[in-house]
């Protein structure tokens, strides 16, 4: 009976074992909202939006729409902003998937570019509106290519700058306090 | 022994049906390190988001019970010595036997060589392997440049090896690139005599930067009779270099000096008298880098060196240390695993009355550790799976596996655990030689099994956290003439909880508060000659304290702090309740005024036991300037 227990407790060992092997060997593409990064870029675009006054006619009943548009790196996470409370109306998100040139991408009013958009990232902003639409980008050069905010890891931290040209002439109005803490 | 099989199985029951009923609940997004609403931009700045860093954060995230003491917080408080700093965190006992040495534990068995609680500087452990515990007295470590101190109450030993049985404290230093420009600190009080400190940091070159510090304490003779030479006196210097490649590489090299002697009415480690002299240096090389996205990488490299002169010995010691570390990020898990080696050579001179055979040795110890943490139900459930193998030449192998789980629902984590931790013993342990009594040479490691749960609320203003622990200890060491033995065991139970309160922006309250109990018992072969008695009593069963940091205007802080330690029976130590009062004030851009009052309200009172020093009320004043 004894061996019995043994055996069966064996087996299970076993299969934990065999679990965490099929765990470490399958690796797949990063869905990190484990990752404090991205944490901390969550809580970046809802303050940016904090500090950017966009005019009532940017408001589809009420929602602003927020777009991520490229490989989804935040997870969960962002989804913590849908919803909240921005100046003028609340947040409404949409993650567009990677970039499809044959896409209108208009009715966004805030597109946050990720990593993977890297190489289309002119084409992109050539395509879009930059009086209308706010753009973020999490990768260098964003704004020397006309987009507005720029996240970028400075070793051990996360900073951002803001294109001001751009800023001014946009229909938004970016707060002072913002454009000052972007400056370099 | 089946009985006692019996009763940790219905602990793990008890621990497993609490850990289903949280699973059974709705799931909803994983816990946060930070708020993402409530933080402002200015501290996202701030916020270090490196890979490596990133993954000593998660480390400490992981389900225990975690304290994090800032540089700040120990700043407002005037905090001048590391073992004071220690007294603000929950669940630990701190307390001063003399006026240069202290008492630390968590979770009980405490007393000067306090031997369940591992210490580490920038993961560099200041555990002494002669005679256990920590000789605080030695550490002159220059607070302004603390980070932060991570205290980790409960089993450590999976990820930070042998000895961490009731607890870690991580003491982490800031990098060079933060502590740029110069910082003097001038001090004194009728404890303190003279406090100096300065720090020049400055960038070196591109991308590299560094610091030089210095520190000298004076501190005056403890207010008793027989303590009346005690006065204590020690430097400390050191630097830092830090330098950083590019976003995925850095390379961190730490060296330090110090030197200190303490007066003649001073009592050593054994016997009475004869004062203490104490001095050594170390030289670290971390170096970290990502090879991938998911992948980090840390090699480091330690070289220590220590002498210390009591009544009775004399003892010498060189060690290296090296340890490697991998962190793969996984989509659905996370895995740490890590490797090392350390070789220690001594010498050591006793007396006639007194010996340690033999007089010089030399050890190795291997370790291996691995710890795996799998993410499910859209993380919002994770399970971390580690085990730690050290083999070290007096009891030869040792594991250290522990297992937790997690579930996080909005900002509220629920975690459950249980884990093994040793202590292998120490050289005096096994190698001294009194009349009559040896160390034993067949001492085998004190072990524990703790089963732990927990849960923490951040959110708002205010963060909660609560824990509760049940420890089952076997094998502690005991006296069996003509030798050691291994003859003590028992449990401690007891809750830790800590409330953080932001009241407003310019106000920080915080409530902590810990429970706890020990009951051990002798086994039937014992000679009877320890005491569960001493250990039981010398267990403060009431703790807590109250912290209270204004801001009242631009130029002017004020730091209040209230504490309440329960008595020690069977040290004679009655309960108090004392304060600490800090005021600071700018005068400007470069000059700060600190006024320290300590132990106030009590007037003389006892915080340990024996021959141990009166504590009287402590004043200070000191000068700070950064430019």
């Amino acid at each position: 009976m004894n061996t019995l227990l043994v055996r069966i407790q064996n087996l299970r060992w076993l299969h934990i074992h065999l679990l965490i092997l099929y765990l470490i060997l399958t690796p797949e593409p990063s869905y990190a909202s484990k990752n404090l990064v991205y944490q901390v870029k969550t809580s970046y675009i809802y303050n940016f939006l904090q500090f950017i006054q966009f005019p009532s006619d940017a408001f589809d009943n009420g929602y602003l729409s927020v777009c991520l548009l490229g490989k989804d790196n935040f997870g969960p996470v962002l989804d913590e902003i849908n919803d909240a409370e921005i100046p003028g109306g609340k947040i409404a998100l949409t993650r567009l998937g990677i970039y499809d040139k044959t896409v209108d991408y208009k009715t966004c009013r805030v597109i946050y570019l990720t990593l993977s958009e890297y190489e289309n990232s002119e084409a992109i902003l050539a395509q879009l509106d930059k009086t209308k639409v706010l753009t973020i980008g999490e990768f260098t050069p964003f704004i020397n290519n006309g987009g507005l905010i720029e996240l970028r890891q400075i070793q051990d931290n996360i900073r951002f700058r803001i294109n001001k040209e751009q800023a001014l002439i946009a229909e938004f109005r970016v707060a002072a306090q913002l454009l000052k803490l972007g400056t370099d | 022994m089946r009985c006692v099989s019996r009763s940790i199985s219905r602990k793990f029951l008890v621990i497993c049906v609490a850990m289903s009923l949280c699973l059974t609940s709705s799931v909803s997004a994983a816990l946060n390190t930070i708020d993402i609403k409530l933080t402002s931009i200015e501290t996202l700045m701030a916020i270090k988001v490196t890979s490596v860093s990133k993954q000593v954060e998660n480390q400490h995230n992981a389900p225990a019970a975690v304290y994090v003491l800032t540089a700040k917080e120990m700043e407002s408080m005037g905090i001048t010595h590391i073992a004071e700093a220690l007294r603000i965190v929950p669940g630990v006992q701190v307390a001063k036997i003399a006026s240069n040495k202290w008492a630390i534990s968590i979770r009980g068995f405490n007393s000067r060589s306090a031997n369940k609680l591992q210490v580490m500087i920038d993961g560099r452990s200041i555990y002494s392997p002669l005679f256990s515990g920590v000789l605080w007295e030695e550490k002159e470590i220059q607070l302004k440049d603390v980070d932060r101190i991570e205290v980790i109450r409960g089993p450590g030993g999976a990820l930070w090896g042998a000895n961490a049985v009731n607890g870690v404290i991580n003491i982490i230093t800031k990098s060079s690139k933060e502590t740029l420009g110069r910082y003097i600190r001038l001090g004194t009080g009728n404890q303190e005599n003279q406090l100096l400190s300065a720090r020049v940091g400055w960038e070196a070159y591109e991308n590299t930067y560094a610091r030089i510090y210095a520190r000298k304490s004076k501190r005056d003779a403890s207010h008793q009779l027989t303590m009346l030479n005690d006065v204590s006196e020690s430097i400390q210097t050191g630097f830092r270099v830090d330098w950083y490649g590019d976003n995925t590489e850095e390379l961190t090299i730490i060296g330090d000096y110090y030197s200190g002697e303490i007066g003649s009415g001073f009592q050593g480690l054994t016997l009475s008298g004869n004062g203490q002299e104490h001095s050594g240096s170390n030289l670290q090389l971390t170096w970290r880098y990502a090879s991938s996205n998911h992948k980090n990488h840390q090699w480091q490299f330690i070289s220590d060196n220590t002498k210390l002169r009591v009544n009775s010995l004399i003892d010498e010691r060189q060690s290296l240390t090296f340890q490697y570390q991998e962190n793969i990020d996984f989509d659905s898990h996370e895995m740490v695993w890590g490797a090392g080696w350390m070789s220690t050579s001594d010498d050591i001179t006793g007396t006639e009355l007194f010996r340690i055979n033999p007089s010089s040795s030399h050890n190795n110890t291997f370790n291996a550790f691995i710890q795996e943490r799998l993410y499910f139900y859209d993380e919002d459930v994770q399970l971390t799976l580690g085990t730690k193998f050290e083999h070290n030449e007096f009891t030869g192998s040792e594991w250290q596996p522990n297992i937790r789980l997690t579930y996080a629902k909005d900002n509220q984590q629920f975690w459950g655990s249980v884990s093994k931790a040793v202590r292998i013993p120490t050289r005096l342990e096994h190698d001294f030689e009194i009349s009559g009594l040896q160390g034993a040479n067949s001492t085998i490691s004190e072990s524990a099994i703790f089963y732990e749960s927990g849960w923490r609320r951040q959110g708002g203003e205010t963060t909660i956290d609560v824990s509760i622990y049940w420890g089952e200890y076997k094998d502690l060491v005991s006296t069996e003439p003509p030798s050691l033995g291994n003859e003590m065991s028992g449990h401690v139970y007891g809750l830790e909880s800590s409330l953080n309160w932001q009241v407003r922006e310019d106000w920080l309250f915080k409530v902590n508060y810990s429970y706890a109990e020990m009951d051990l018992h002798l086994s039937q072969e014992s000679s009877g000659l320890s005491s569960t008695d001493n250990l039981e009593g010398a267990l403060p069963q009431h703790m807590f304290n109250i912290t209270s940091l204004v801001q009242i205007n631009d130029h002017t802080n004020l730091g209040i702090y209230l504490r309440y330690t329960d008595k020690l029976s069977s040290m004679s130590v009655d309960k108090y309740l004392v304060a600490d009062v800090t005021v600071s004030w700018k005068v400007n851009e470069v000059l700060l005024v600190r006024l320290v009052g300590r132990h106030l309200g009590e007037g003389k009172h006892k915080e340990w036991g024996g021959n141990s020093a009166e504590i009287l009320p402590d004043y200070a004043v000191f000068l700070e300037s950064q430019f």
